[in-house]
């Protein structure tokens, strides 16, 4: 029963690949329809991701349009070797960043912080599993947004780490480490603001 | 236990957040699911990061949708065009005009209007049957030999210079079929002005109305005969054609042709429906012809 059911969920998975990969090919002939479709799949996905590079709509939306301008460009440029997703949030984090630099974000905001904001190790004991949610949430909010991004791209579009480091650009191993930073430093943020209290 | 757990333990624990979100294979789903029932670190860990997976689904639905014109503006960017903006495009069609001005030899401006003020001089005067006669003849045959003129090595050797240039032939016969028969249409508009303003045959509309047809008609058959015999053989069939029309037209005045060929000789060569129209197909014609047709030398 459990096989039955992953088998099927694959197959659905895979068909909706297929459909995206069609759909690329048909953008590289210059099917504008298919542009359409693929922003209609697509909207919401890269929205929330641009969320979390940048907290303004307006520059949310420069992205999502840049993304869709590149991906009419290029395509042509998409050889089947990455999911379609992968590729699609690939060309999405190029285009974000270019956004950012034409508006002169600075370039702290998004580098490669490994090195800057390695989160001093707190207790572990101050558990993240506290069933409070908002509290969680408003925190996660106050994370730089490369660990916001890595949380992003791993819990809510579901890559896999080696999905994640082909879309980020760096080694698997750094996503792994970015990933448990990630979560040090939440554990940090909400100490802090339950300090405060 | 054995010595072999703690290994075990770190390895399950830095696979938790791949567990979290389904990427990992079915074999290692079932060791990390069989680990964590045994181990309540791995318990708590997994508890965290779904909390953590939690709160990011959470603050991701937080992001506001896309407003409903995004992907007009990408349509919107998509077609503007990539070349030169309009108004260079402009100043492109300019220097072509401008170039090819250069390059329509002089002599041709200048005889073309000497031949109009000889003939409103004329015309003024009462002669050769006055303003009517004097326009209907010189008017068409003075555009045609101009138009006949405009394309071919024979006549301009500025052309092989223009062509080598990155602007398609047919660009260039439209610039100068603009600016020939451009130029001779002002000055015939220009003389039937000042025959009209004299008020010795008929208004400018009338006048108008004699010349217009034959003009475009004879021009644009010069056009054809141009473009694909050369300048010469245009310029003696126009001349032959209209000194026919000429003849049968004089003739037919002074009674000396009569009979239905003079009368139709005359409808075909007159301002109407079927004149304008076969100029405009033969003119159609002559410029799909540039492009398959080198000019002739
Ligand atoms: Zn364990």
């Amino acid at each position: 029963m459990d096989w039955a059911i992953s088998n099927w969920m694959i197959r659905v998975s895979d068909e909706a690949t297929d459909c995206e990969e069609q759909c690329l090919h048909r953008i590289a002939q210059g099917d504008r329809d298919a542009l359409g479709e693929l922003y209609e799949r697509y909207r919401l996905i890269l929205i929330r991701y641009f969320h979390q590079l940048t907290s303004d709509h307006g520059l949310a939306e420069e992205m999502l349009q840049d993304t869709l301008l590149a991906v009419w460009k290029s395509a042509h440029n998409f050889e089947g070797r990455s999911q379609p997703r992968t590729w699609l949030l690939g060309v999405a984090r190029r285009q974000a960043h270019n956004t950012l630099r034409r508006r002169g974000v600075p370039a702290a905001d998004l580098g490669d912080f490994e090195a800057v904001a390695e989160p001093r190790p707190g207790p572990e004991e101050i558990l993240l599993a506290g069933g409070a949610g908002d509290e969680l949430m408003r925190a996660m909010g106050y994370l730089t947004p490369i660990h916001r991004e890595v949380l992003h791209l791993i819990f809510v579009q579901e890559l896999s780490y080696l999905e994640c480091s082909k879309v980020l650009g760096i080694p698997v191993g750094t996503v792994r480490s970015r990933v448990s930073n990630a979560r040090r430093a939440l554990r940090a943020q909400l100490r802090a603001e339950r300090e405060t209290e | 236990m054995n010595h072999e757990a703690p290994r075990r333990h770190d390895a399950i624990e830095g696979l938790l957040p791949a567990y979290v979100n389904h990427t990992l294979d079915e074999r290692t789903t079932k060791a990390v699911t069989a680990h964590c029932a045994s181990c309540d670190a791995c318990r708590s860990s997994l508890a965290e990061w779904e909390a953590v997976a939690g709160a990011a689904h959470a603050l991701s639905r937080e992001a506001p949708s896309p407003s409903p014109w995004v992907m007009a503006r990408v349509w919107a960017t998509i077609d503007r065009p990539e070349g030169p903006p309009p108004s260079r495009q402009t100043r492109r069609l300019w220097q072509v005009l401008r170039g090819q001005m250069q390059l329509v030899q002089s002599r041709l401006w200048l005889s073309s209007a000497l031949i109009m003020f000889i003939g409103f001089v004329v015309a003024a005067r009462g002669l050769l049957g006055g303003p009517s006669v004097v326009l209907q003849v010189l008017a068409p045959i003075v555009a045609a030999a101009g138009v006949s003129l405009v394309y071919g090595l024979e006549v301009d050797p500025g052309l092989e210079l223009a062509l080598a240039t990155p602007t398609s032939p047919r660009i260039i016969l439209l610039a100068r079929l603009t600016l020939v028969f451009g130029y001779d249409l002002i000055l015939t508009v220009v003389t039937t002005l000042g025959l009209a303003a004299l008020g010795l045959d008929g208004g400018f509309w009338s006048l108008s109305l004699d010349w217009l047809g034959p003009m475009l008609l004879l021009s644009s058959l010069a056009l054809v005969v141009s473009l694909r015999f050369g300048p010469t053989p245009a310029l003696a069939a126009a001349l032959l054609i209209w000194t026919l029309r000429v003849f049968v037209a004089l003739g037919d005045r002074q009674s000396l042709v009569t009979g239905q060929e003079a009368t139709v000789v005359i409808h075909v060569w007159s301002t109407n429906v079927v004149t304008v129209l076969l100029a405009a197909i033969l003119a159609m014609v002559a410029l799909r012809s540039v492009g398959h047709v080198e000019p002739t030398t």
